[in-house]
Order: structure tokens, then C-alpha cells, then sequence
């Protein structure tokens, strides 16, 4: 099929989740690249923007990327699959962090835990998020569009009162405090030694690896999983019939497909996805499991990565994680290498636009937060997230992946117009 | 509609069943804690009563008196607050979850001019003509804001997908938060004192209220009654309730839509204002955040009361206030929840979800769109 890249020979080569060997090819080449990318190696060194993304200072950040995309995996098999906007993926994944610390986490004077290994705990996160959600999902079924918005945001509300009440801090910590995140290392029982340390430095297969290399490696390939786990359910049956429910839910149930099994489906596999996530983002990112941590903005933050991103579509999540987590580290650094810049267009942009303490004139502020006029970079942030969200409904409903498909099209087609 | 309702609700699906289900296991731990209740009232000993809760001791007749008047006090306040959402709800069809922020702005205003007319002296001296300055003011600024919102945020987004304004609004909420943070500071600021004759207990016939509850329920009163002159005997009124009921036609009709939804978003702001200086005189503290929950607990009445009718949002508040003065001690202690002060809140997103899940059209609701309810 070369040069037709439009044009299958027979539906099983259609519903392949890669049809053409380019893409395989380029999607093979990709994963090598973030296999290389902590190490050190020649190849690595060559790429600039790898060598700088695998370097320790950005990849925690990196690490973050991977979490949410995980967490957007879930929201879009619910909001960009099956239709149900959900604003309770905070929710759930609060459930997934409190259960794995009760599974994973050590146990005191006044904080429950069981000390069980991670193979333990992160699967019994997702299953007690997916509990949740498949108790919630009957709701979805009678109520539509903004209530069911509405009743999941009320979740995430119930969520962190029963978090910061008396007995609920027996499992999510004190309010305010929280407590220490169950570890990852990789062990077959409590065992003292694991059998795969990710706390410090090490070798491993002759590399040096850093202990958030470690973290990387595997969420990386935790992520790789559940990507391929979601192209496999949206484009087998059950991805069919959610996507069904989301053109036209009545006519999904003339044509049998049964609304009520397939919603809880829907819930119940994506609060899964959140609930790992919400394990992940405790033990690998945070550190600690605060229940004030998962709060309308985070469920607002996964809105908006499936939006930018682009719903209904794999890859999707994980552009849309990559863009919206990377963005305002990238805005910060760019802040402050225009601070340090004298002379020439630079020098005279920086003068325009940033502000110092010292106070001449500018929109970014580059001192610490005080109560004053200026906005500074973290601001800056927020508001250019907002902007950004409005941006890409109003202009590129479908995200940078709509993006991606006009380019590809574009090309594709040369020299014709259509 | 209704009749399709109940074509497809006669046989029983599993979602009625499991949502019979979740009704009754609700409805038998409300009576039930309701029955405990009244059962340790009777005697504090009686071993039904201490089987659950040990050292239950039961409300005294002042006690519950109280609870009853701060529910009222406060629900008059969320009525208030609601009545900007389910206006804004009845005309565009989106929840404008910035409200609670114009509220928030509303009693900001408040908290600066009432501290700068203290400096001056002039809030001891003449405290009826600042109390009335400051509420004016707040009214003018709140209403800016609302307005200046639905211009910036929500004008470009018209006749997008419902679901986009909504996320908008929160940005915007977010949005207005922070620039607070940024004017204003993150620590919480506190109004003057009041004067004593205000803020003393006084016996009215049988009942013995506190003068500033008394102040916001009466306030919260003649505010309603303004606003049902405005909408129902009015000119403008008469064009909001027809841009309600079917902006194309109104427009065809000679009405200025874009007009009318600015007036009905300054409405809004106007009555927000006016509670925003409310919580100031009651709690005396504002911070940031002020805005955001009780903004969610107004759209939960508005939503108990019926979203889009006005009479619906002043019951739903008070009923919501009361509920949730009332029920962390009537319901949940009784059961041995431990402590139960802290679940206010909780309480308040409980009675939205049962309201949604029983009687999604809420206690006044009468018609509803096809697109939102199944």
C-alpha cells in the first residue's frame, strides 16, 4: 500500500491500532527515543531536546506528563468516548491515592495502613476507584449532560469533606498535612531488601540511572500499557457501543445496544484509570496523600488536557498531558532566560515585558508573589491555560490532534486541494 | 416528554431498581436517624438511643431554636446568592459557576469601604447612612463585574456546546480569585464592629433572634419582593421572561436580547452584592475563597428550589440552609457520626445529589429541557 495510505485492503488491516508500516515504524523509533532518553548515551547526547527532557531537573516533570496522561486516558474513554462529562475524575482519583495508602501506606497511632507491595496496591487502587465509579455510573444514566457535570462536581466536594473529617483522617491524613505516600519500590512480600529499589541511584543492564529515571521507566511503561488498553477498547465492541451512546443514546438502544450496562462499563473502566493514576500521583509525584490535593482544579485540569489534546481519540490524552504540563515550565523557563538577557531585540522585549523587584514597568512580574499590581509568571500560567482552552473549543474542536490531522492531510493530498 | 417518561419507566430496568435501591437505603437512614432522635429526646438513656451513640445528649428547646434561626439566616443568604444562577439559568441555559466570585467581589467592596468610613469615624456616627453607602456601592460593583463578565467570557462562547461556558465559568471563577489574591492579599480581612443595638439579642414575640439575623432575613425579604416587581409587573421583566422562553421569538418580537441578558446578569450581580455585604455584617471575615462554596451551596438551592424559577431559589435556599443547620445533629449524630459539625458542607452536596436523583425538576420545577434529563 505504499504512497496510499488511505486505502485498505480488507477490515481487519483497517481496525489495526497502526494500518501502515510508516506508522509503525515512526511509533517504534518514538518509543526507543523515551527508552533513551534518561541515559547516557551517544545517540542520546546528539538530540538536544531529548538530552534537556532527560536531564533530572525535567524529569519529574516529565513523570507528571505520564500521570496525567493516564488519568486523561480514563476521562476520555468517559467524556470523549462514551459523552459523559465527568467533573469528578478528582474524585475518583482521591479514592485510588487514599485506598493505596491504606494498602501500601505503614500504619501508626493514628493513620490505618497494611504495608502491602505495590503489586498490591496500585491495582487495588484502580479496582476501589472503579468500585466507586460503577456505584456513581447509575446516575449518569438518569441524569444528562450539565446535571451529571454538576452531581460529579458535588463528588469531588463529598470527597474532601469526608477526607478532612475525623475518620476519614485516619486514612487520608490530618487535613491540611496529609501523610507519606506508600513507596514504590518493588517487593514480594514486606520483605526488609526489595527485589527493585526506585528510592536511589543505581546500575541497571549497565546504565546509570537516577532514582527518578527509575520512576520514569516505570510509569513509562505503565503508560504504554494503558494507552494500548484504551486503542483496544475504543476500537472493539465496547468502544463501538460507547461511541454510540454518545452520538445518540436513544438510538443506541433501539439499535440493542443496552445504555444502562455500557454506562456502567464506561465508569467503571475509567475511574480505574483514574484511580492508578490518583495512586501514582500520590507515591511518584507528591509524595505525600493530601485529600485537598484533589479538588475541582485537577478535574478541570483533565477537562482541559482532553480538550487541548483533542477527545475521542488515543493519542490525544497524551499530547494534550505533554502540552499542558510542559507549557507554563516552558513559559517560566523562557521568563527567566529573557530576565538574564542584556541588549540586542532580547534585552529590549525583556524590557517591555517583565517586571522586576525593583519595579519598572512590565506585564510579568519575575519577583515572588506579594499582594501588588503585577501579575507574576504563575499567574501568568493560569491565565494563559484559560486562554488557551477557549482558544482550541472555539478554533480546533478537536485539539492538537485535529491539528496533526489537517497537517497530515494536507500533505497527504499534495498537490491537490481535496 | 412526560408521557415518553412513562412509557420507558413502566417495565423495571436495573437502573430503577439500583436507584430504588440507593432512594430507600437514604430514606431509612434519614428516618431513622430522625426516629433516634426524637427517641433521645424523650430520655437520653433509653438503650435504643445509646446503642448507637453513647454520649448522646439531645438538643434543648434553645438549642434547636438557634440552630433553626442560623439555618433560616443563612438559607435567606443562599436564596439570595441563587437567585443570580437560576435567573442567568432560566435566560441562557448554562450555570454561571463565577457567580459565588461576584459575591465574593460584592463583599470585598464592602470590607474596604466600611473599614475606610470606620477610619473616618463615620461608621460609629451615622452607622444607618455608611451601612446603606457601603450596599449601594457593593450593588454598583458587583453588577460591573457581573456584567463585565457576560461581555469578556460568555458573549463569544454564545451558541456553543452548554458544556463550554460552564468550563469557562469555572476559569473565570479561578480567574477572579486570583486577581484578589494579587490586589488584595491571601489573608483574611474582618469588617469594624458593629454597633451594639444591632447586633444584640432581641425577644420578638416568642422567638429571641440576634439583631444582624434578623437584619439579613429582613433584607433578603424585601430584596425578593423588588425583584418579583421587576420581573413580573415590569416592562423589562416581561422581556426577560420572553427571552426565557424563546430567545428567537423575543428577538422577532422587537426585544434587544443582548440587552436583556446584560440586565438579567446585572440583576444578578445587584442581588450577589447585596448578600456579599449580608455574610460581611454576619461573619465579619472575608477571604479569597469566601465566594466559591457558599456559590456552590446557592446553585445546589437554586437546583433544590427548581433551576429557573425565582420563588424556587428563595425556598431552596432556606430549605438548604435549614437542612444543613439542622441535619448534622438530627440525623447524623443520633447515628454516632463522629463529628458531625465538620459535615455541614457534605450535608449541603448530599440533599443536591438525593434532590437530583429523586426529583430532578426540584421542589418548584415544572418544565425542563429534553437535552439534560433522560
Amino acid at each position: 500500500m505504499y504512497g496510499r495510505p488511505n486505502l485498505y485492503t480488507s477490515y481487519k488491516q483497517e481496525s489495526q491500532i497502526l494500518p501502515t508500516w510508516s506508522q509503525k515504524i515512526v511509533l517504534g523509533i518514538f518509543l526507543l527515543i523515551l527508552l533513551a532518553m534518561p541515559l547516557d548515551l551517544w545517540l542520546t547526547e546528539q538530540i538536544p531536546f531529548v538530552r534537556f527532557l532527560g536531564d533530572n531537573e525535567w524529569l519529574p516533570l516529565i513523570n507528571k506528563v505520564l500521570v496525567f496522561a493516564i488519568a486523561t486516558l480514563g476521562l476520555n474513554l468517559l467524556a470523549g468516548v462514551a459523552g459523559q462529562v465527568s467533573l469528578g475524575h478528582a474524585f475518583f482519583m482521591g479514592v485510588g491515592a487514599v485506598t493505596a495508602v491504606f494498602l501500601g501506606g505503614q500504619s501508626s497511632d493514628n493513620l490505618h495502613g497494611l504495608g502491602l507491595p505495590i503489586w498490591i496496591w496500585l491495582p487495588g487502587a484502580g479496582v476501589a476507584a472503579a468500585l466507586a465509579g460503577v456505584i456513581v455510573s447509575p446516575v449518569a444514566v438518569r441524569l444528562r449532560g450539565l446535571y451529571l457535570a454538576i452531581v460529579t462536581l458535588g463528588l469531588v466536594f463529598l470527597g474532601i469533606h469526608f477526607g478532612n473529617t475525623t475518620w476519614g483522617a485516619k486514612f487520608a491524613g490530618a487535613p491540611g498535612l496529609g501523610r507519606k505516600a506508600p513507596k514504590l519500590d518493588i517487593r514480594l512480600w514486606k520483605e526488609e531488601t526489595p527485589l527493585i529499589n526506585l528510592d536511589d541511584d543505581g546500575r541497571w543492564l549497565g546504565f546509570d540511572v537516577s532514582d527518578k529515571a527509575k520512576t520514569y521507566f516505570l510509569l513509562l511503561g505503565l503508560t504504554v500499557i494503558f494507552a494500548v488498553m484504551a486503542k483496544n477498547i475504543i476500537r472493539t465492541r465496547t468502544g463501538r457501543a460507547l461511541q454510540a451512546i454518545r452520538d445518540r443514546d436513544i438510538a443506541a438502544e433501539v439499535m440493542g445496544i443496552p445504555e444502562f450496562r455500557y454506562k456502567v462499563i464506561a465508569f467503571g473502566i475509567s475511574s480505574f484509570y483514574a484511580g492508578v493514576a490518583g495512586a501514582l500521583f500520590s507515591a511518584a509525584l507528591s509524595g505525600q496523600v493530601l485529600a485537598a490535593d484533589f479538588g475541582l482544579f485537577f478535574s478541570v485540569e483533565f477537562i482541559a488536557v482532553l480538550l487541548i489534546g483533542g477527545a475521542g481519540t488515543t493519542a490525544g490524552p497524551l499530547v494534550g498531558a505533554f502540552f499542558v504540563v510542559m507549557i507554563p515550565k516552558f513559559v517560566e523557563t523562557f521568563t527567566k532566560w529573557l530576565d538574564k538577557t542584556e541588549g540586542g531585540i532580547t534585552g529590549k522585549f525583556a524590557d517591555v515585558a517583565l517586571t522586576g523587584p525593583e519595579g519598572d514597568f512590565g506585564v510579568i512580574y519575575t519577583g515572588v508573589q506579594t499582594p501588588g499590581w503585577q501579575l507574576n509568571v504563575f499567574d501568568w500560567n493560569i491565565v494563559l491555560f484559560g486562554f488557551l482552552i477557549i482558544v482550541f473549543l472555539i478554533f480546533e474542536p478537536l485539539g492538537l490532534y485535529g491539528v496533526w490531522i489537517r497537517v497530515r492531510n494536507y500533505w497527504k493530498r499534495w498537490p491537490f486541494s481535496y | 416528554m412526560t408521557t415518553a417518561m412513562k412509557a420507558k419507566a413502566a417495565p423495571r430496568t436495573g437502573v430503577d431498581w439500583f436507584l430504588l435501591l440507593i432512594k430507600s437505603v437514604m430514606f431509612f437512614f434519614i428516618a431513622t436517624g430522625v426516629l433516634l432522635f426524637i427517641f433521645q429526646q424523650i430520655d437520653p438513656g433509653n438503650p435504643i438511643a445509646s446503642r448507637l451513640n453513647d454520649d448522646a445528649t439531645g438538643l434543648t428547646a434553645d438549642q434547636f431554636e438557634g440552630l433553626v434561626i442560623a439555618g433560616l439566616s443563612q438559607g435567606a443568604m443562599y436564596g439570595l446568592i441563587a437567585l443570580g444562577y437560576s435567573m442567568v439559568y432560566g435566560v441562557l441555559g448554562f450555570i454561571n459557576f463565577a457567580h459565588g466570585e461576584v459575591f465574593m467581589v460584592g463583599a470585598m467592596t464592602g470590607m474596604i469601604t466600611s473599614n475606610k468610613l470606620h477610619e473616618a469615624g463615620a461608621w460609629e456616627s451615622n452607622f444607618v447612612p455608611s451601612l446603606l453607602f457601603i450596599v449601594l456601592l457593593s450593588i454598583v460593583v458587583s453588577t460591573l463585574t457581573a456584567v463585565v463578565m457576560e461581555r469578556v467570557a460568555y458573549r463569544p462562547l454564545r451558541g456553543s456546546p452548554r458544556l463550554i461556558p460552564l468550563i469557562t465559568s469555572i476559569g473565570v471563577s479561578f480567574f477572579i480569585q486570583n486577581v484578589s489574591v494579587v490586589l488584595l492579599g491571601p489573608g483574611a480581612k474582618s469588617y469594624p464592629a458593629l454597633p451594639d443595638w444591632l447586633s444584640k439579642k432581641r425577644d420578638i414575640w416568642f422567638i429571641s433572634i440576634e439583631g444582624t439575623r434578623l437584619l439579613v432575613v429582613l433584607v433578603a425579604a424585601v430584596s425578593m419582593v423588588g425583584l418579583w416587581y421587576l420581573v413580573e409587573r415590569t416592562k423589562t421583566g416581561k422581556a426577560m421572561r420572553a427571552v426565557a422562553e424563546d430567545k428567537e421569538i423575543a428577538s422577532l418580537m422587537g426585544i434587544n436580547v443582548n440587552r436583556i441578558i446584560v440586565t438579567t446578569f446585572a440583576v444578578g450581580g445587584a442581588m450577589a452584592g447585596v448578600a456579599g455585604i449580608l455574610w460581611g455584617i454576619m461573619f465579619r471575615s472575608v477571604i479569597h475563597t469566601t465566594g466559591f462554596l457558599p456559590g456552590i451551596k446557592a446553585f445546589s438551592a437554586a437546583v433544590v428550589g427548581g433551576i429557573g424559577n425565582l420563588n424556587g431559589a428563595m425556598a431552596g435556599g432556606l430549605s438548604l440552609g435549614s437542612a444543613e443547620a439542622i441535619a448534622p445533629l438530627v440525623i447524623l449524630e443520633p447515628w454516632g457520626v463522629s463529628g458531625v459539625s465538620q459535615l455541614r458542607d457534605a450535608v449541603a452536596f448530599s440533599v443536591l445529589i438525593l434532590v437530583l436523583l429523586v426529583k430532578p425538576t426540584g421542589l418548584f420545577g415544572e418544565r425542563l429541557s429534553s437535552e439534560d434529563r433522560g
